[in-house]
């Protein structure tokens, strides 16, 4: 199987389903699913070795495949959460800041 | 203006609280090692059938939705609260492996080998993210309370 050759045609087929389906907001989408393919181009391979080979069925490929994207999903939220916790240490700094300057005024 | 000044105090001290992001919450983070270390067991179970493992299936839905529960439950929370809910609902991860285990019945070795890191990893992320709370949220909590 030339898997390199697969995976262009993926992400031309994706590119062409998500501008019929989204328009002009398919930029984000295409984007979002291109990061998909690329960082899961190793394991996609295994796997497609896999399922071509028999070792697995279409079923247990495309449990894989899924769970790939819910780990994307979920390396999003950590870092989203992690700005959100940078943002409020920010905060409490600024905070913190004019408190220190209040203590320090004469009564 | 010693009135005033420590309205303002107050206030800060308020503003402060609300401002925080969830804190590092001991409980969750030994309860998540305790639930990967249940659920990867159990996943290296899953190439014999289903029905001889019924119960301890049962043990780990019922774990993983007390998570779910008590996550969600925090105020603050909402990105942890969404990560157990990626873990456990039927449409994603370990809540859809345990779907697919039951409706195979068994699964195949090399399927096995290859849905474990990623359960693995979902996990890792989990906990790694229980401790960004420890480090930035906490000690910057801490920083201002000893400030007072």
């Amino acid at each position: 199987m030339d898997f390199e050759k697969l995976l262009i045609e993926l992400k031309e087929e994706i590119v062409a389903e998500a501008t019929v389906e989204f328009g002009k907001e398919a930029k984000v989408i295409v984007s979002d699913l291109k990061e998909y393919l690329d960082s899961s181009k190793e394991k996609l391979k295994k796997w497609s070795l896999l399922f071509v080979s028999g070792a697995i069925d279409k079923d247990e490929l495309a449990w894989l495949l899924k769970s790939q994207k819910d780990l994307l999903t979920m390396r999003s939220l950590v870092k989203i959460g992690v700005n959100k916790i940078k943002a409020g240490h920010f905060k409490n700094k600024i905070i913190s800041i004019v408190f220190t300057r209040l203590v320090g005024l004469p009564l | 203006m010693k009135t005033l000044k420590n309205t303002c105090i107050i206030l800060i001290a308020t503003l402060t609280a609300l401002s925080c992001a969830s804190l590092y919450d001991h409980f969750t983070y030994t309860e998540t090692i305790e639930t990967k270390l249940a659920t990867l067991s159990l996943m290296k179970k899953s190439n014999s059938p289903f029905t001889e493992n019924e119960d301890e299936v049962i043990d780990l839905q019922n774990q993983l939705e007390k998570m779910e529960i008590y996550e969600k439950g925090k105020k603050k929370n909402e990105i942890t609260g969404k990560m157990w809910e990626l873990l456990s609902s039927d449409g994603h991860l370990v809540g859809s492996y345990l779907k697919l285990w039951e409706e195979k019945e068994t699964l195949s070795p090399a399927f096995i080998e290859e849905a474990i890191p990623q359960i693995e990893e979902a996990y890792d992320l989990m906990l790694l993210f229980e401790t960004k709370k420890d480090k930035q949220s906490q000690n910057a909590l801490t920083q201002f309370i000893n400030n007072l």
